[in-house]
């Protein structure tokens, strides 16, 4: 009787563990998608990867609203962004930015940013002398 | 540079020499010669690059880009791991750093051990081969001048780029050694699972690996706290941990060698689960090596901050060789050592396959996940089918097993023990699958899929507590039998007074959430148990007390970082230049901005003094904001550092962006496209319509205004703009410099009169606070878990040592040659060793 209620509970844990696993999972999966696919995405969250178009970046402090627009490599589709918040450090210097949000009404809500910068990385650099 | 370059190709020869003595050798001295030379050439090539670092050689590229002429010298040492190549090197002289530790102490497991390690080492070296980070600039002559291409004068390069501000921190020169000695120490126990495997000898290994799991526990543990600390004393967003794949491939790797630590342990007291251990010796360099795959060679360069855009082709090629190769070793072993399937088609066939991978990843251009989705998947079918064959016919089974234990001595704390690893290793599987999901999905439908951070958080949080509440229970339960009644007396003191710390400490420091409390219940629970654990058994100093003290750290930590993080209270505030605001109940000023001495003139550095008030508590903040101006860059490189005010019960963390200028109108005057006004000393004209820029209605387009000013001391173009937020339009004013800006009101229609204001600019700070309850437990947390980890690592190794002197003895009683190569019989089993095992039994637990 005693080993059956361990085994029982053990039982549960590990059902109630892997229930857990899946459904955050489930619940966790955004896919990165182009700027065309996430415009035809209304409301569902997913991951844009897209060239930052130069000067587009309008930054208002005291609305504490940040804009700016995604470019598409290949197609050249342009996607506007806006996040609410603070802008990040070195943001005009980013040439590529991937934004996590939804489409929102003909705009992209982007409740987070990663930007490509490229002084933290090993791009093609060359010494332009002393 | 010809010197560098060449010691890494010495190298290379001597570690391929050492792997054919070991290999082909007849005598083992003749490798132990040849590793203490590939030992010797890779330090020779360590310290070279640090040498040409000291020495500021700004001709070599890396040099160039990773440090610079006025820095201090334990940036310029930094410099050695803050590239990609400078990394591997660093990795590959920490390996054979170890290597030097270990490689006469491996008795019987010396050859095939140091052939698999040696191999590693080679692969490192090779990688290094590939692209050294002794090479000129571009272009550069073969004494490293550089042209300039207008004069076609030739010159050196006399100073560098400099670390990346965000690197600038002294967790630089402390964090990378730290974590790639324990991201080394993952090779060593990856070789004692082969060698293993090879010798066919499950037992010997168990106790020679033991120190060496509790090393590489505690060292990738530690790293793994330096890292958290060094985020969160430098990004800026307050907190230690963000799932970042490259937090995870140490994460996973850290949690692998803790549950080996703990199946050492089950064995070595029990002599159960060997098989098992041989799979978490393995794992954790695999899923290493693998981390190390998606996140350097720009696989995952979408998915995470830290990840390496891109890698060189010859070196990407190597470290998916090591990948593949790991892999295929071990499972190809364990295959052929443990399961039936050995002799069957389906084996060779599995084998060639996951070898033609091998040699094809290494050999073929091209791009790899093109090629990978058949043989891989041909390779893993194989293997799991061989398995599930011999799944089926239990009685083939070959077990290698020198069994000379007890049976069924002790079922519940072993029990206990599985459970906590079985959950450790879920955990560490939820990891790697959560990192690997990305690439997975690319490499299956061409499209990245990303599991979010919540992912991590759900998935791992009832895994986590039950590792602690068991970490508090498994102590107190008996190998053999357990009294229930006594068990539950020696718990019921621990029970009651976590509980009543938790609910105590909890209201007093005023959170009352359920899901908090409960958490801290049971981290207190898994404090209280194990200090009562180490004062059960302090007292026989011959039992280590080293784990407990781990456990209680683990807890400690883990309850700092879910209160810190999760009871953090948040405000975002704007302060201006001259006025207080408020934020988290203090009043907040600002002072006049300090510049801090900065090691080039294209570095300026500057401490934002803030003062906080609130009741009797006052303190100044000074976070620091940085710009680094590139030559032919309009822009300025920006960077803030933020500044924490640590105390027993809580953090306040500032956090600043750039400040950014705000408009105050002086003066205004409404106009008409076309028109042209006065006002005061100014004449202005207004050129043309509104220009729209975005569509209408939409947060985030603006509409911009194009006027012409002309004063009594010359002219300017001013273009101010409104935007669309979601407060309606929002003026954007344009700075002129000096103080003095223009700004436009709301318009009446694109063609319709605006006005037109002229004004002064200051500048705004925005500024984030975070409150962040009982922080100090992180920091407490990570220092109890690595003192009580290095304990045991000292324990476990005056272990090894005092067990490999008894077995020195024995053999020589026996055969009087320690050395001589044992026959691999699986029955061969003396009566003295038995003893001796259950001698250690007794006299330990």
């Amino acid at each position: 009787m005693k080993m059956k209620i361990g085994a029982i509970f053990t039982l549960v844990l590990i059902a109630g563990g892997l229930t857990l696993a899946v459904l955050a999972f489930v619940k966790n999966t955004t896919p990165y998608v182009t700027v065309s696919e996430a415009k035809n995405m209304e409301g569902k969250r997913v991951h844009v990867n897209g060239v930052l178009v130069k000067d587009s970046v309008e930054n208002n402090v005291q609305s504490k609203l940040l804009t700016f627009t995604l470019k598409d490599d290949k197609t050249g589709e342009t996607l506007n962004v806006v996040h609410k918040g603070f802008m990040p450090d070195n943001m005009e210097h980013a040439p590529r930015v991937v934004v996590g949000g939804a489409m929102t009404g003909g705009h992209f809500e982007c409740t987070d940013i990663q930007l490509k910068c490229p002084s933290k990385y090993q791009g093609e650099k060359t010494a332009q002398g002393t | 540079m010809l010197f560098g370059t060449t010691a890494v190709f010495v190298a290379l020869a001597f570690a391929l020499a050492t792997v054919f003595a070991y290999l082909f050798g007849k005598i083992i001295p003749w490798g132990r010669r040849l590793y203490l030379a590939t030992v010797a050439s890779i330090f020779t090539v360590e310290g070279y690059l640090i040498y040409l670092l000291m020495t500021g050689r700004y001709e070599i590229n890396y040099v160039w880009q990773f440090s610079e002429r006025n820095i201090a010298w334990y940036y310029k040492l930094a410099g050695a791991w803050g590239g990609q190549e400078g990394s591997f090197l660093l990795w590959t002289t920490l390996t054979a750093l170890l290597g030097l530790v270990i490689y006469k102490k491996l008795d019987k497991l010396e050859r095939p051990f140091m052939v698999a390690f040696t191999l590693i080492l080679a692969s490192l070296v090779g990688i290094l081969a590939f692209k050294t980070p002794f090479a000129f600039h571009p272009g550069a002559d073969a004494m490293g001048y550089l042209t300039d291409p207008a004069s076609g004068h030739k010159f050196l390069v006399t100073d560098g780029l400099g670390l990346n501000p965000s690197l600038e921190n002294y967790w630089m020169t402390i964090h990378p050694p730290i974590m790639f000695t324990g991201f080394a120490s993952l090779g060593i126990l990856f070789c004692f699972a082969i060698a293993a495997l090879v010798k066919r000898d499950t037992k010997t290994w168990q106790a020679l690996a033991r120190p060496w799991a509790a090393f590489s526990a505690a060292t990738t543990g530690l790293g793994l706290c330096l890292g958290g600390f060094w985020a969160y004393e430098t990004l800026g967003w307050g907190g230690f941990w963000a799932w970042d794949p490259v937090e995870n491939v140490s994460f996973i790797p850290w949690l692998g060698a803790v549950a080996l630590l703990h199946g050492l342990y089950v064995f070595n007291a029990t002599g159960k689960g060997g098989k098992a251990n041989l799979f978490f010796a393995a794992f954790p360099f695999m899923a290493f090596m693998f981390g190390t795959f998606l996140t350097r060679s720009g696989t995952l360069s979408d998915v995470s901050v830290h990840s390496f855009v891109n890698m060189e082709e010859g070196s990407k090629r190597l470290l998916i060789g090591m990948v593949v190769g790991s892999i295929l070793a071990f499972v190809s072993l364990f295959t052929w050592t443990h399961l039936a399937v050995r002799r069957t088609a389906l084996y060779w066939g599995s084998v060639a396959a996951g070898a033609g991978l091998l040699t094809w990843s290494l050999i073929v251009p091209g791009s790899f996940m093109a090629y990978l989705r058949w043989p891989m998947g041909i390779w893993t079918v194989g293997m799991l089918g061989g398995m599930a064959w011999s799944f089926f016919r239990p009685e083939s089974w070959s077990v290698p097993t020198r069994g000379d234990f007890e049976e069924e001595s002790g079922v519940p704390r072993r029990y206990g023990l599985y459970a906590g690893i079985s959950a450790i290793m879920f955990m560490s599987l939820c990891a790697l699958l959560g990192t690997a999901w990305p690439w997975l999905t690319f490499l299956l439908s061409g499209k990245s899929v990303k599991l979010e951070e919540d992912f991590y958080n759900r998935a791992l949080l009832l895994p986590a507590v039950i590792v602690l509440i068991l970490s508090a229970l498994v102590p107190f339960l008996g190998w053999h039998r357990t009294d229930g009644k006594r068990f539950f007396n020696r718990m019921l003191l621990p029970w009651t007074a976590a509980a009543t710390l938790a609910i105590v400490g909890f209201f007093a420091m005023g959170i009352r959430n359920p899901f908090g409390l409960v958490v801290a219940v049971i981290c207190f629970l898994t404090v209280t148990a194990n200090a009562w654990r180490i004062s059960e058994v302090i007292r026989r100093s011959r039992v280590t007390v080293g784990g407990f003290i781990a456990h209680m750290g683990v807890a400690i930590l883990l309850l700092g970082m879910v209160v810190s993080r999760g009871f953090e209270r948040k405000e975002q505030v704007l302060l201006p230049k001259n006025e207080p605001a408020e934020g988290l109940g203090f009043t907040i000023t600002r002072g006049d901005d300090r510049l801090l001495p900065a090691s080039t003139a294209m570095k300026q550095m500057k401490e934002l003094p803030i003062t906080f008030v609130r009741g009797d508590q006052k303190f100044v903040a000074l976070p620091e904001y940085w710009q680094r101006l590139q030559p032919g860059d309009p822009n300025p490189q920006r960077m803030t550092r933020p500044w924490i005010k640590r105390g027993f019960d809580n953090d306040i963390y500032v956090s600043i962006r750039p400040p950014e200028n705000v408009f105050d109108a002086r003066g205004q005057v409404q106009i008409s496209p076309g028109e042209t006004k006065k006002m005061g000393p100014f004449t202005i004209t207004r050129i043309g319509a509104l220009t729209m820029k975005g569509q209408p209605g939409q947060v985030g387009t603006t509409f911009s205004a194009h006027f012409h000013v002309v004063h009594p001391t010359g002219s300017f173009d001013v273009e101010p703009a409104l935007q669309m937020t979601e407060d309606g339009l929002q003026a954007m004013p344009q700075d002129l410099g000096q103080g003095i800006g223009a700004s436009i009101g709301p318009p009446q229609g694109m063609n319709g009169p605006i006005l037109f204001q002229l004004g002064t600019i200051t500048d705004l700070l925005p500024v984030e606070l975070f409150h962040k309850p009982l922080t100090i437990l992180v920091w407490l947390g990570a220092g109890i878990m690595a003192c009580g980890g290095f304990l045991s690592v000292r324990r476990r190794a005056l272990d090894a040592r005092a067990l490999a002197r008894q077995r020195a003895l024995t053999s020589h009683e026996e055969n009087g040659h320690p050395h001589a190569s044992h026959p691999t019989s699986k029955k061969q089993n003396t009566p003295r060793k038995g003893k001796l095992h259950k001698s250690r039994l007794h006299r330990k637990y």
